[in-house]
């Protein structure tokens, strides 16, 4: 039995380029999900732009030393990273705005306009009552 | 030397510390980083004989997804060779994607360095991508024509049947598509011998009168010699300049043999 469920795809930008979605869940921990999109070079090669993590595990930042202890984070790729040879995606903010895989793919669909990635039936609508 | 010491434990102490998580579990926090700066998941248990497990919960193999089919990992091949010594040099067991040891609770510092060393150790498989390593390009390419031709019967390391001396002739991979007359005999050629050998194989069945249509993937043709790629270019029907260019060798197959590339060929 695998430890984790696994879903990716590709998606297809406005101006051609090819993009990988995909969506991880660890199946004995709940609060160790990722989700992410990476850019499919024309050769093959996948280069993450964005990834979505749980709060399961810490991260530090080697550009400014930043740790998130068990804390939900957005990998995002730099250009300080790709200069100094780093793992491009090894610069992390603080996400306070999702606690579980769910929300996390609603953001991620949100920041990268990516239509498709969440069914319409989750979205639902404000209320005020 | 005592000062040293004294430093070097309170150091170490410092850097590994045990915390507890939401849902009760204990992580044991290390100075242990991906790449990509997270912190590898270990996370110790009781065990029923009054020792601790150390186990890293699956996390480590679903970080590796993100950028691999860890599919490939359990697959006979260079990758699973190295993935089996690595949980043997470290004493680490693996069980339902998760990699964990079981120790008395006074071996628990060496276990998790041990543990951290090894899960390390797997994502630096990640590193044996196909675009980054020579050694798993046969690997790939099974991958690569069992993906492209799913519906068709293909017959890997082919030794022509009836033929004399024919042992000494293979075909890396025979293949043959429902309701064509000619098969398809495959070749992956990843040195300047290997180009040499395939023209020799190709010049060897043509003289002999076998039907067939060859095909020839590099794995990256500008490293192989200009006289050998000319060589093996006029005795060879099709090839591609290497794997990245697998949509091509779908188109390649569709014109050659007129297929209905919705029914009959799996994605390039």
């Amino acid at each position: 039995m695998p430890s984790h469920i696994e879903w990716t795809c590709e998606a297809i930008s406005i101006d051609g380029d090819t993009f990988i979605i995909y969506i991880r869940q660890n199946i004995s921990l709940d609060d160790d999900f990722s989700c992410g999109i990476a850019w499919k070079s024309p050769d093959g090669e996948q280069i993450t732009i964005a990834r979505y993590n749980g709060s399961s595990h810490d991260h530090t930042n080697k550009s400014d030393g930043v740790e998130f202890i068990q804390q939900c984070h957005i990998h995002q790729t730099t250009v300080e990273a790709a200069q100094k040879g780093w793992s491009l995606e090894n610069h992390a903010i603080l996400a306070e705005a999702y606690t579980c895989l769910d929300e996390a793919k609603l953001i991620l669909a949100d920041d990268y306009v990516i239509s498709g990635l969440v069914p319409k039936v989750n979205q639902l609508p404000l209320s005020w009552n | 030397m005592q000062l040293l010491k004294e430093s070097l434990c309170t150091s170490l102490c410092g850097e590994v510390s045990l915390r507890r998580r939401k849902d009760g579990r204990i992580t044991v926090s290390t100075p242990f980083r991906f790449p990509d700066g997270d912190a590898l998941l270990i996370i110790a248990e009781p065990t029923a004989t009054g020792g601790v497990r150390l186990s890293d919960f699956g996390h480590t193999l679903m970080h590796l997804s993100y950028s691999m089919d860890v599919d490939d990992i359990m697959k006979p091949g260079n990758r699973n060779e190295l993935f089996s010594k690595i949980l043997l040099d470290h004493g680490i067991a693996f069980q339902n994607g998760a990699f964990y040891t079981e120790v008395a609770v006074k071996e628990i510092g060496k276990a998790v360095f041990s543990l951290g060393q090894a899960l390390s150790q797997v994502f630096d498989i990640s590193f044996l991508s196909r675009a980054r390593v020579s050694s798993t390009f046969y690997e790939d390419l099974e991958k690569a024509v069992y993906k492209l031709t799913p519906t068709a019967s293909i017959q890997k390391d082919y030794i022509v049947e009836n033929r004399s001396l024919s042992a000494d002739y293979p075909i890396d991979y025979r293949i043959e598509f429902p309701g064509t007359i000619e098969p398809l005999f495959l070749f992956g050629v990843p040195s300047n011998e290997k180009a040499k050998l395939a023209t020799l194989i190709i010049q060897h069945w043509q003289s002999e009168g076998l039907k067939f249509i060859s095909f020839v993937v590099y794995q990256d043709q500008s490293k192989i010699s200009r006289s050998d790629v000319a060589r093996l270019t006029n005795v060879g029907d099709q090839s591609i300049a290497s794997l990245d260019a697998i949509s091509d060798m779908k188109r390649k197959l569709e014109h050659i043999y007129r297929l209905e590339s919705s029914s009959i060929l799996g994605p390039a």
